[in-house]
């Protein structure tokens, strides 16, 4: 069950659908941990969940690609989320990878190498 | 992808991108010579098309600060002001102004400097922005206010998008005590007796009057006019919930065919709708008073595949009797009917270069699009010009350029300050091409 205090982990919050999902946790109160590559980008997100919805944010630097950091990513936060969305990863131009292999394997590594070891 | 505004004329291929952080926008910028920013595509003529790039802002829709002791708002552009009731009204706060539809965008808001049912209380949107950010064509950003920058300030608010893109604005919200509105309903019988109303009602902050277009003879003129003022709390019946309940909208069928509205059943609506509105005082929600039409999601539908153009104009006020007389006789003889006749009385024009309302009448309504119609928008041109009016540029799609040259004595000023911040003219749309802006 969830319970609208329980702190929820964004992993890949500058995306769209990262910036989507924060809106509707924080809509239901939770407080929420934003962690992405570019941290410097989340802090407009932070404002503008804070004023809509009047919940705590916290920002937090992770790159999925760089394993070895996980465990003090996990650390370093100031809770340990009940809730974790791991939406990371780029999408790029789907006709870009149809054609060429090679931007097509070059999305990959972030979405599937990245998230599998974040979730342990 | 084939893009149009709100009225579906005209429709044209447009190379779409998304406007995303500020440093890839500047990227974009560098590699698109000729562009403009749509938001939610609310213009209804060609103003936020660009065939060779048409760059979206609907991704932008962060508010960025908020004081619950002022009502000053920042938010970026692509934020959208029924986004901004939503989150705002249960807390009571109101938009200044409002245009019609609240499904625009604050950066479209700005750039065509609308206005609402109380111009002639608060003026257009632009008066409430204090500040704007708006990115450049070398993709420098610059702060815009009454203070710095003041002469992009002021062509920027009304601009059409065409002095850069804007980023993000300040303006204030205006306390409400309930999210609902105290409605006078007047019935006039002419048009020499709704002016008389308009006059009478310059006390109420909300005045608007719809006229029936295809009333002709002694009845030319013929009207309803709405005046309404926001509720307080001790205006409300116990009856009345805190808040109203979101109604449903309905949706209007993908396309009506275009032979489903001709002159009798546009005569049939005028009639019924002009019958239906009991003179009288009542209590609305803020749905029904400001955006009548929104609850019917997609209305522009209801003119089929060929679209329809809107068209709206302003008088100077010492004209306007005689003038609006002309207008309404030359469109009742068209007989090409018209769904919707609004009629407002304007207070004085702010500071937008290319903004739109002047102290007198402003008349908008809708025609199909036929092959008569730009024959009778010609002849409407004509009259509009004759009487030192002017045409809106965010409902226009036909117009010719001298008449924008005629209707804004301060196009050359804006001109310069165009020229001046971008030498290289890539903000441009089908509007500004058309219109030789």
């Amino acid at each position: 069950m969830i319970q609208a205090e329980q702190p929820v982990l964004i992993l890949g919050a500058t995306s769209d659908i990262g910036r989507a999902v924060a809106r509707v946790f924080a809509a239901h109160g939770h407080p929420l941990l934003l962690a992405a590559r570019r941290m410097d980008r989340l802090s407009d997100d932070a404002d503008d969940l804070r004023i809509r919805f009047g919940v705590d944010v916290s920002l937090h630097a992770f790159d999925a690609l760089d394993i070895a950091a996980h465990s003090s990513f996990v650390d370093a936060l100031p809770v340990l989320p009940e809730i974790a969305v791991c939406l990371v990863g780029v999408l790029g131009e789907q006709t870009a990878c149809q054609s060429d292999p090679q931007a097509g394997r070059g999305r990959h590594p972030r979405q599937f190498r990245g998230a599998g070891p974040s979730s342990r | 992808m084939i893009l149009s505004g709100w009225g579906g004329y005209p429709r044209v291929e447009c190379r779409v991108l998304e406007a995303g952080e500020p440093d890839e926008l500047g990227a974009t910028l560098a590699r698109n010579s000729s562009l403009i920013a749509r938001g939610q595509g609310r213009a209804y003529g060609d103003a936020a098309l660009n065939p060779q790039a048409t760059l979206r802002t609907l991704r932008c829709d962060r508010i960025l600060a908020f004081d619950p002791s002022t009502g000053r708002i920042t938010c970026e552009a692509g934020v959208s002001l029924e986004d901004i009731i939503r989150t705002f009204l249960p807390r009571g706060w109101f938009p200044p102004v409002t245009p019609g539809t609240k499904f625009v965008t604050i950066g479209g808001m700005i750039a065509a400097d609308v206005h609402g049912k109380n111009h002639h209380v608060e003026g257009t949107f632009g008066r409430h922005v204090t500040s704007l950010e708006l990115m450049l064509e070398d993709g420098m950003i610059v702060t815009c206010s009454r203070d710095r920058h003041a002469d992009l300030f002021a062509a920027t608010c009304g601009g059409m998008g065409l002095t850069g893109i804007i980023l993000r604005a300040t303006f204030c919200l205006v306390p409400v005590e309930t999210p609902w509105i105290r409605q006078e309903t007047l019935r006039c019988g002419g048009l020499d007796e709704v002016m008389a109303a308009f006059q009478d009602s310059a006390g109420w902050r909300y005045c608007v009057a719809w006229i029936d277009c295809l009333a002709s003879g002694k009845d030319l003129g013929r009207s309803l006019l709405y005046r309404g003022e926001h509720a307080l709390k001790r205006d409300l019946p116990l009856a009345i919930a805190p808040s109203p309940r979101a109604k449903r909208p309905l949706t209007v069928p993908p396309v009506f065919p275009g032979w489903a509205l001709n002159r009798f059943s546009v005569g049939a609506f005028n009639a019924v709708y002009f019958r239906k509105g009991h003179p009288g005082a009542k209590i609305v929600d803020f749905d029904t008073f400001f955006y009548p039409l929104d609850s019917l999601l997609r209305w522009n539908r209801i003119y089929g595949r060929a679209g329809f153009v809107q068209y709206q104009c302003v008088l100077p006020k010492d004209a306007s009797a005689e003038g609006i007389r002309e207008l309404l006789q030359t469109i009742g003889q068209a007989g090409l009917g018209s769904f919707l006749a609004v009629l407002k009385l304007f207070g004085t024009s702010g500071e937008g270069l290319l903004s739109f309302p002047m102290e007198g009448y402003t008349l908008a309504l809708d025609f199909p699009m036929r092959q008569r119609t730009l024959p009778l928008l010609q002849k409407l041109d004509a009259i509009v010009a004759r009487y030192g009016g002017r045409i809106y540029l965010a409902k226009d799609a036909c117009m010719a350029p001298g008449m924008l040259d005629s209707g804004y004595p301060q196009i050359e000023r804006f001109r310069q300050i165009q020229k001046a911040s971008g030498p290289q003219g890539r903000f441009s749309s089908l509007l500004s091409q058309r219109l030789k802006l």
